[in-house]
């Protein structure tokens, strides 16, 4: 218990590292590239913040401020200062419930306790926290498991099991055990990895759906891709160590038995290089669309609720939204458990596949 | 004109009918075959759970594209 404990926490804990380099890399390259957008519409946000409380006075005659979702779900780029400004006065009169456009193309998130943050700050400062938010979250949330799986392995001991020994055992034995059912026995070396990689991407995902939080597993690039390019080096590395060189490429080349066969290689090789290839991206790809855009569809609710809300009570902005999205939230807490068993499942199957003497079906193996 | 945006919500919707048909036999199938043999319940729904996986990227791929494309919309 103790010894996949503190295994599974280095591997978090390299998982991060990984992560964050990439992320970080890639948020560098991001907010430059779109620095002057960004300083633009922070800006623009900014003055609008600022200005909410007399600006909300005024909007019922401004006709970009009568609906908050048409504002919001507008480019923010494109839309005029006084517009913009007039949704946020009724976003702040709704509370912290409404969502702002902006991110992928004006789709519409919730804010994060980022985004109180980021309003505080000088616009340029703000582009550039905006553009570190999924690291943030990711980071922040691989310290507090950190943190409680580290406590825990010093603290639990199996000869005096309490609740916390309990509910330890029951997730670790039952992640083992459903591993078990696809690798076999060897499932027990694979289990801290992969069962990292379920509770990191499960909090992760959960913490979307928390008030004022927001799930990294929502950016492709900044974490989702980085995790699937981990789990794609560490099968790589597993394959190569079990195979040896020569084994490795054997199966690269489809374990050709008879002359029609290798004969049949040189089309077959490349195809199963790409097959390798496309292995991290279409795992991180699914991960990050589920999470993606069932955040997408909770906001957009949100906003929904917001604008039919004002509308029906005669454009009083001190009106709460309606809860539209109350059952999507359940929608979510299904989606975000699933992903997380998918994602470390595929993971399960990439590394079987592998195994010299395990489950080895060839139709699961290159069938996608 | 602005063919792209009747086009990405179309797509879309095609994928989703796709993956939907797809989806709606692989459970049927495993439902069948829970329902037959419990006992075997659980290696079942994994099965079950990656080839839903599979089925479902299909309409994630297609939600990505849109994403892309939506920049574009005029």
């Amino acid at each position: 218990m103790r010894r996949i404990c503190n295994r599974s926490l280095a591997t978090l804990v390299i998982a991060l590292g990984v992560s964050l380099l990439v992320s970080g890399a890639y948020a560098q390259d991001h907010g430059a590239a779109h620095d002057p957008h960004a300083a633009d519409s922070q800006a623009v946000e900014a003055q609008a913040h600022d200005t909410a409380p007399t600006q909300g006075e005024a909007y019922p005659d401004d006709p970009h401020g009568h609906d908050p979702a048409v504002t919001h779900t507008e480019d923010p780029h494109a839309a005029p200062a006084h517009g913009e400004a007039a949704g946020h006065g009724a976003e702040g009169a709704h509370g912290a419930e409404a969502g702002h456009g902006g991110g992928h193309g004006g789709m519409p998130h919730l804010p994060s306790a980022l985004t109180f943050i980021e309003s505080k700050l000088p616009p340029e400062a703000a582009a550039k926290v905006d553009a570190f938010k999924d690291p943030i979250f990711s980071l922040f949330m691989a310290l507090v498991l950190a943190l409680v799986f580290v406590s825990l392995s010093t603290k639990l001991d199996a000869r005096k099991p309490g609740r916390l020994q309990m509910a330890m055992e029951l997730l670790l034995g039952g992640l083992y055990s459903l591993f078990r059912t696809i690798i076999g026995d060897d499932a027990r070396k694979y289990t801290p990895f992969l069962g990292s990689l379920f509770i990191f991407i499960l909090c992760n995902n959960l913490f979307g759906m928390v008030p004022l939080g927001h799930a990294a597993t929502s950016s492709f690039a900044n974490t989702t891709f980085a995790l699937g390019a981990l789990t794609f080096l560490y099968v790589q590395g597993i394959a190569l160590k079990l195979n040896g060189i020569k084994g490795y490429l054997f199966h690269l080349a489809g374990s050709p038995k008879s002359m029609v066969e290798w004969c049949l290689t040189p089309l077959f090789f490349p195809l199963h290089v790409v097959g390798e290839l496309i292995k991290p991206v279409s795992l991180s790809l699914r991960l990050f669309g589920n999470i993606f855009g069932e955040d997408t569809l909770v906001a957009t609710m949100v906003l929904l609720g917001a604008g039919i809300s004002y509308s029906l009570s005669g454009h009083n902005p001190y009106i709460p939204g309606l809860p539209l999205q109350f059952p999507f939230y359940f929608l979510g807490l299904l989606s975000c458990t699933i992903q997380a068993l998918v994602f470390t499942l595929l993971a399960t199957v990439y590394i079987a596949l592998w195994l010299p003497h395990g489950h080895h079906d060839h139709d699961e193996a290159h069938g996608h | 004109m602005d063919l792209l945006g009747l086009a990405l919500p179309i797509g879309l919707g095609l994928a989703a009918i796709g993956s939907g048909l797809g989806l709606g036999r692989a459970i049927e199938g495993g439902m069948n075959a829970m329902g037959r043999q419990p006992e075997a319940i659980g290696q079942i729904q994994t099965a079950m759970i990656i080839g839903c996986a599979f089925i479902e990227a299909l309409t994630i791929y297609a939600l990505v594209a849109t994403i892309l494309l939506m920049g574009k919309v005029g």
